[in-house]
């Protein structure tokens, strides 16, 4: 599940470029009161948001939920699992980029 | 009669306007096996589908070791003893048998004999992607019976397995019965179904009708023309 998780990281991060990119044109015409999302919303919250929604449907579809549910797994600590990778990822992104 | 495991009563649901179920109802008592049967489309996985949560019924109550679960759902209801085999693939495709097994076996209670029962010892390196039908849901059956359950819901245990292994299945599951366990089991393989089964429920039309051990349901009057033939 983690190495899925880390195999997603680099799809939904090239995604997550092209909607900044889109943002930040369509920001510049903007009318008032719309903003480009801020650095930190983008990355630390975004991506592995998106992460844990794709890697839910790849569970899902493959019906390995149910066999994780038989386990007494429920949905919380697989999201976990997929964001954890990616939080930490993307924090130590932005550390590189400010620092 | 032993102590109610798992009972469903008046189950009701609907798909685009179409009542699938209509006071439906199942159950199960300690160390015995109920057969769920019916035709094709009558809604036998429907309502297995309920009882784990993974749809949600319009009316009716569900009830497990006493407990009602206004909304069941399986992570939940697995905690406290019951294992869902659904009729598609269960199994990670890429983790090798022998791991799968080590996750579901309890620390006190080797999954070697029953691995070796179900004839799969010599696959427990293979991962589930490089299993044949039958290969796949004897590993499949015997994944969720390492877990121990007080109740098994088994959603067409006997699909892709050849008749030999079959017997094997039988004797299995018989066992897991007279060691307390209860299980529901649905499926199209008449005989196996009826030599599993201590109780048959027959689903039709929407709903469920009790038709009795597998001697009484032969011979019942409208249960063997419309569904044995």
């Amino acid at each position: 599940m983690l190495r899925r998780g880390i195999l997603l990281y680099p799809l939904v991060r090239m995604v997550i470029l092209l909607v900044q990119g889109f943002g930040a044109a369509i920001s510049t015409g903007a009318p008032e009161g719309l903003r480009a999302p801020s650095l930190l919303e983008a990355h630390v919250i975004t991506v592995p948001v998106l992460i844990a929604a794709l890697g839910w449907l790849d569970l899902y579809r493959r019906d390995e939920v149910m066999f994780l549910a038989n386990l007494g797994i429920g949905m919380r600590p697989i999201i976990a699992l997929y964001c954890v990778p990616a939080v930490f990822i993307e924090a130590a992104l932005l550390v590189w980029q400010w620092a | 009669m032993g102590v109610t495991i798992l009972d469903v009563d008046s189950a009701r649901k609907s798909f685009g306007g179409r009542e699938v179920l209509h006071a439906a109802s199942i159950w199960v008592h300690e160390g015995k096996i109920t057969s769920l049967l019916g035709r094709n489309g009558c809604g036998k996985t429907t309502l297995l589908r309920i009882v784990t949560g993974e749809l949600r019924a319009e009316a009716g109550s569900m009830r497990f070791l006493g407990e009602y679960h206004e909304r069941p759902r399986l992570h939940i209801l697995a905690r406290r003893g019951l294992a869902y085999l659904p009729a598609r693939e269960l199994l990670p495709y890429n983790i090798p048998l022998r791991e799968i097994f080590a996750l579901c076996s309890w620390p006190d209670r080797p999954s070697a004999p029953m691995v070796e029962e179900l004839g799969l010892a010599h696959l427990l390196d293979h991962t589930p992607d490089e299993l044949s039908g039958g290969e796949l849901r004897r590993a499949e059956v015997a994944s969720v019976l390492l877990l121990q359950p007080s109740c098994l819901i088994a959603d067409e245990p006997f699909r892709g397995i050849a008749p030999a292994d079959c017997d094997l299945l039988i004797a299995v599951l018989r066992r897991y019965a007279a060691s307390g366990g209860a299980a529901i089991v649905t499926g199209h393989e008449k005989a196996h179904m009826l030599a599993v089964a201590d109780d048959v429920i027959w689903m039709h039309d929407g709903t469920t009708e009790y038709v009795g051990a597998p001697g009484d349901a032969v011979l019942h009057d409208r249960f063997r023309p419309a569904y044995l033939g």
